[in-house]
């Protein structure tokens, strides 16, 4: 197979966690929101598999063909194919070495042969016999090797030549597939009734502008960051290919997504805060009224403020000495360190502003406690 | 302020306080954090406040975390797919005719999940999700219902890929892989001694966990069909383990293969669209968010506790004892759970394996009751599989444990606090009978990696 030597460069990463987020929820805007059942198939899902896990047969399972699991034993003797072709490697470096030394070793024994020093012509042909071994061991390990790349190409063009063919055979196979949805439907469970309870994040009701400010602030930032995900899949997906298929493992994919991953960290605090999702012993605190709640959040806000303010402070500092001598990573792809210490300052803020709008509703909920208890009837 | 404190006092007063505002209700993470730089503050100055990002930038740039988010994502595409509803279903229907079936379908549907998951996160929030919601519909005790989801979901971190059994293996620079197979028998022992447990208590009374009524219950046929549907979650099962084991990638890597995998399962099962994805992204920011912060606070407040001698104040204590090789092994496993009580899992791996480890590694453990004892050169995977089984009472511990706040983070609101601290009890005792067996009967532990490596 041949060599895929892309790397990402430094402004398409930056841009591209910029810009992924914004596409992806424009999509979701123009696709709508209703998550419900999606059950016909479609050409846009259909190529997709096809292009990224086609070699696999997956487009033709998407399609109700079972004919597709017929790509997996081709794929694996591909995958064997390239690990032996891997292990050959080491048997030609092995070889080569070899040569060297008995090229070297010869040479010398030569020179001794020359001064005339007694056992020379013993110890020459001993190197002859060795370097013409090692020579030999060479042209053997590059047949094994070319015999194993002739079994990657093929298998590659076998899977290729079913992918082109399903290329223009995935309208009638989805056509067959409506058929058959027709008359034998399948049985799927609807998760949707349970997870649409379980995975809403439950958000306090906001009643001034700073509010929701903060809280619509806060909505695109864990929104935004939440998206990276889905970049990591494709990430990692390019690493596995490129490592298992093609040989030639990136020197960026782990570096850059551990750090995307870093940052999504920080950022997600505040959006957590103000969904409820940090955990707390709930134990007396369930028992407590409203006003109560309010009263000891108050109170407790006190080590909260201290917390955040502290990271927002040193966090600063810190980004502030990486971003003074312009701080890479000490890795090959040499990646810029501090836009995702910058993450640390960010989500400091992010957190402290949601932090911040809780306790002006806590305390102006104690404020107005009386009447609003009653107004809200609890 | 800079002042001066013995380390007991120090002890006492940290964890006092760490109590008093948790039970004022101040999120977990913030009161670690808030914690530590109040007592950073008044033991040292304002200049130590700076140890802050010091601390919690190795965690952002950390490469085994980011198997995290991409497990707890997996779960969460699987889950938007449906695929983990069927899952359960499928044993739920195969044992809808039993007794407290749904509990059991909920430890099998666990077992088969956790290794999907290394982390404990996802399986338990994916179940709370899912069981969780079906087992109260059908009136079953809290005790049987929560007990089953905790229990079985804490496995995550036994059976692998476990990111436990990966991080202890780095601490104590032991082979990962030994790790792994050592733990598959345990692990399988723990689950079915919970479905005994569920069992018995709801043969002997049906009203903790009733029998599907006849007429829901499924023909033969409908059973094979149900199996079939099962083809998906096994086969990413099977990729992701069988990646892990032959040694082919890494833990993250194998992560993220299964995140693809999840997409093109869901797929398949005709769930693949933009407002899945976003549903699925944003379970899984609501999920990474909460665990990564608690773990940036407990980091801070630990790692304050061991700058100041916490270390070497457990480590003498322990020691001063005078107790017979297992009589000292015993006392750790209480310090563990106590420990498990209070303290995150990173935290206690980081605490107590560099003190226990080498400790250990100088005993001899020569059997007990006439049995026969751990060979010299086994103790240390023998004591690493007994540490992660010990693991399992951590998570389920109240008043921290952190398998209770997955699963709270997940439950209906009618589900307290107080409910699942209550559940967890019966099953913390059978985990203490798996680790005493484990301990008694070092084979257990030690059959299959000798299969396995020779």
């Amino acid at each position: 197979m041949p060599n895929v030597t892309f790397v990402l460069p430094h402004w398409l990463y930056w841009s591209g966690l910029v810009l992924f987020p914004l596409l992806a929820m424009f999509l979701l805007k123009r696709r709508g929101k209703t998550g419900a059942a999606h059950e016909s198939v479609s050409y846009g899902i259909g190529y997709f598999l096809l292009v990224t896990a086609g070699f696999i047969g997956m487009h033709r399972l998407y399609l109700r063909n079972l004919w597709g699991l017929l790509f997996v034993p081709v794929f694996i003797a591909l995958l064997l194919a390239n690990a032996e072709n891997r292990a050959s490697r080491d048997g030609i470096s092995s070889a080569d070495n070899r040569i060297v030394k008995a090229e070297f070793l010869l040479e010398r024994a030569q020179k001794d042969l020359a001064e005339g020093e007694d056992g020379a012509a013993d110890k020459v042909e001993e190197q002859t016999r060795a370097l013409e071994r090692a020579r030999r061991d060479l042209l053997a390990a590059e047949a094994t090797r070319n015999r194993w790349i002739l079994v990657v190409r093929a298998c590659a063009l076998l899977i290729l030549a079913g992918l082109v063919f399903d290329l223009f055979r995935i309208p009638a196979l989805k056509r067959r597939c409506e058929e058959l949805d027709r008359s034998s439907p399948l049985h799927r469970f609807d998760p949707s009734g349970v997870s649409a309870t379980a995975a809403s994040g439950k958000v306090r009701p906001e009643h001034t502008a700073f509010a929701r400010f903060v809280g619509a602030l806060n909505d695109f930032s864990g929104t935004f960051v939440a998206y990276w995900s889905v970049i990591a899949v494709f990430v990692y997906y390019y690493e596995v290919i490129a490592r298992y298929v093609f040989n030639s493992p990136t020197n960026w994919a782990h570096e850059s997504m551990f750090l995307m991953f870093g940052a999504q960290y920080l950022l997600a605090g505040g959006f957590c805060l103000r969904e409820d999702a940090h955990v707390r012993v709930d134990v007396f605190y369930m028992k407590f009224s409203p006003k109560n709640k309010a009263l000891v959040d108050v109170v407790t806000s006190v080590f909260f403020f201290i917390f955040a303010v502290s990271l927002l402070v040193s966090g600063w500092i810190f980004f502030n000495d990486s971003f003074g001598v312009k701080e890479v990573s000490f890795t090959e792809w040499g990646i810029q360190y501090y836009p995702i210490k910058f993450a640390l300052v960010l989500g400091a803020i992010l957190l402290l502003l949601q932090g911040l709008s809780k306790l002006l509703g806590d305390v102006s909920m104690l404020i107005a406690a009386p009447t609003r208890e009653q107004a809200h009837g609890t | 302020m800079g002042l001066e404190i013995g380390i007991g006092w120090l002890t006492i007063l940290m964890f006092g306080s760490l109590g008093v505002l948790l039970m004022a209700g101040l999120p977990l993470s913030f009161v670690t954090g808030g914690l530590a730089c109040v007592f950073l503050f008044l033991f040292g100055d304002l200049q130590m406040l700076n140890i802050l990002p010091s601390r919690i930038f190795p965690l952002m740039t950390d490469y085994q975390l980011s198997a995290i988010p991409l497990f707890i994502f997996m779960a969460s595409t699987l889950e938007r797919a449906g695929i983990i509803e069927e899952l359960f279903d499928m044993v739920y229907k195969l044992l809808g005719g039993l007794r407290g079936g749904l509990a059991m379908s909920t430890i099998i549907a666990s077992t088969i999940l956790a290794a999907m998951c290394g982390v404990i996160g996802a399986t338990e929030v994916t179940m709370g999700m899912i069981a969780l919601p079906a087992m109260i519909k059908r009136v079953y005790h809290p005790t049987i219902a929560c007990g089953s989801i905790l229990a079985g979901g804490t496995l995550g971190i036994l059976i692998p890929p476990s990111i436990l059994a990966i991080l202890f293996a780095v601490v104590a620079q032991q082979s990962v892989g030994e790790l792994f197979i050592g733990a598959v028998v345990p692990g399988l022992i723990l689950s079915g001694m919970y479905i005994a447990y569920v069992a018995v208590r709801c043969g002997v009374n049906p009203k903790l966990g009733p029998a599907l009524p006849p007429e829901e219950r499924v023909s033969t046929r409908e059973k094979i069909r149900l199996l079939g549907n099962m083809a998906a979650p096994i086969a990413l099962v099977v990729i992701v383990l069988g990646v892990i084991f032959t040694g082919i990638a890494t833990p993250v890597e194998a992560a993220g293969i299964g995140t693809f995998g999840a997409i093109v399962v869901s797929a398949i099962h005709r769930r693949l669209n933009w407002a899945n994805i976003s549903e699925a992204v944003l379970t899984t920011l609501r999920v990474t968010g909460m665990v990564l912060w608690i773990i940036f606070g407990a980091t801070l407040f630990v790692g304050f506790y061991v700058v100041n001698g916490g270390q070497e104040f457990i480590s003498g204590t322990l020691l001063a004892t005078g107790f017979s090789p297992y009589g000292i092994l015993v006392v750790m496993m209480i310090i563990l759970v106590v420990l498990g009580m209070f303290l995150d899992w990173v935290g206690i791996l980081l605490l107590v394996a560099p003190i226990f480890i080498p400790l250990v590694k100088t005993l001899a453990f020569d059997g007990v009751f006439g049995l026969p004892g751990v060979a010299p050169d086994e103790v240390a995977l023998w004591f690493g599989v007994v540490y992660m089984v010990n693991m399992q009472m951590s998570f389920i511990s109240p008043p921290f444990g952190y398998a209770l706040f997955y699963l709270k983070s997940v439950a209906p609101p009618e589900i307290t606090m107080a409910q699942i601290y209550r559940s967890s009890l019966p099953f913390m005792a059978l985990q203490a009978l798996g680790l005493a067996i484990c301990i008694v009967f070092p084979e257990v532990v030690l059959w299959l990696p000798r299969l396995v490596y020779g």
